[in-house]
């Protein structure tokens, strides 16, 4: 409000003319909308990215293999910060070698990768679905990975 | 009064080729977490006396702050691990042999 006020005052001082003022204030009209949608949005997203456990299941058709496994979500984040921390714990003549071959681990953010890896599934919470024929089984295995 | 609820990692592993064989190891991950607890203290206060900056002379390459770090980090993931609700950490079975991780 205080800045439709001040354009007002502006126009009446001659500063700037009317036309120049409705301008300023279809701007500032806009502005305030683009920020209502985003502040709607987020809760949608936080609401999508509401996924606690990263899950690996292995079937077969024959029922002779079947892995479950669980990983919460907070442990994988936990990882990744650590991975981060841990950096500093390479040798140093271990870590010059690594820099000499162009490769900078401590500007790895690793907690950060597997936040944009979560964040990518929230459309689709399925990572990996592949099928395929297992000659040891003699069955279709089915490999899953998913975020739920 | 003890009021901090605590988390068993559980272990189930059953073979019933031939001879049957069952184990169960039940596992309360708060003994660690406390444990973890009393060594970061401990570390803590170890570091008060040990220079910020390790010396170039020194012979070991972790240094007893990296040493702190790394319990706290390690302290930190027996969190993650335990702050959800009860769930299977692993189940597997392949043909006879079973073996299921819990987290009850």
């Amino acid at each position: 409000m205080s800045e439709q006020l001040r354009i007002l005052e502006m126009i009446e001082k001659g500063q700037i003319t009317a036309t120049e003022g409705m301008e300023l204030l279809e701007a500032l009209n806009l502005t305030s909308e683009t920020e209502t949608i985003t502040n709607t949005a987020v809760p949608i997203v936080k609401r999508i990215n509401n996924y606690k456990f990263l899950k690996v299941k292995v079937t077969s058709d024959n029922s002779t293999v079947n892995v479950n496994v669980n990983v919460p979500l907070r442990l994988l984040t936990t990882l990744g910060e650590i991975a981060s921390k841990m950096t500093a714990v390479i040798p140093t003549d271990a870590r010059r070698e690594m820099e000499s071959k162009g490769v900078d681990i401590t500007s790895i953010d690793f907690a950060k990768i597997i936040e944009e890896i979560l964040d990518g599934t929230l459309e689709d919470p399925s990572i990996v679905d592949v099928e395929a024929w297992s000659e040891e089984q003699h069955a279709m295995v089915k490999v899953k990975i998913y975020v739920d | 009064m003890w009021i901090r609820w605590f988390r068993i990692l559980w272990v189930k592993v059953s073979i019933t080729e031939g001879r049957h064989f069952y184990l169960n190891f039940p596992v309360c991950l708060n003994v660690f977490q406390e444990l973890f607890d009393c060594v970061l203290d401990l570390m803590e206060f170890a570091c008060i006396f040990v220079p910020k900056n390790p010396s170039a002379h020194s012979p070991s390459t972790v240094t007893t702050r990296q040493v702190k770090e790394l319990i706290h980090a390690t302290d930190k993931l027996f969190h993650s691990i335990t702050d959800c609700e009860p769930y299977d950490i692993v189940e597997v079975s392949v043909k006879n042999v079973s073996v299921s991780i819990k987290i009850v």
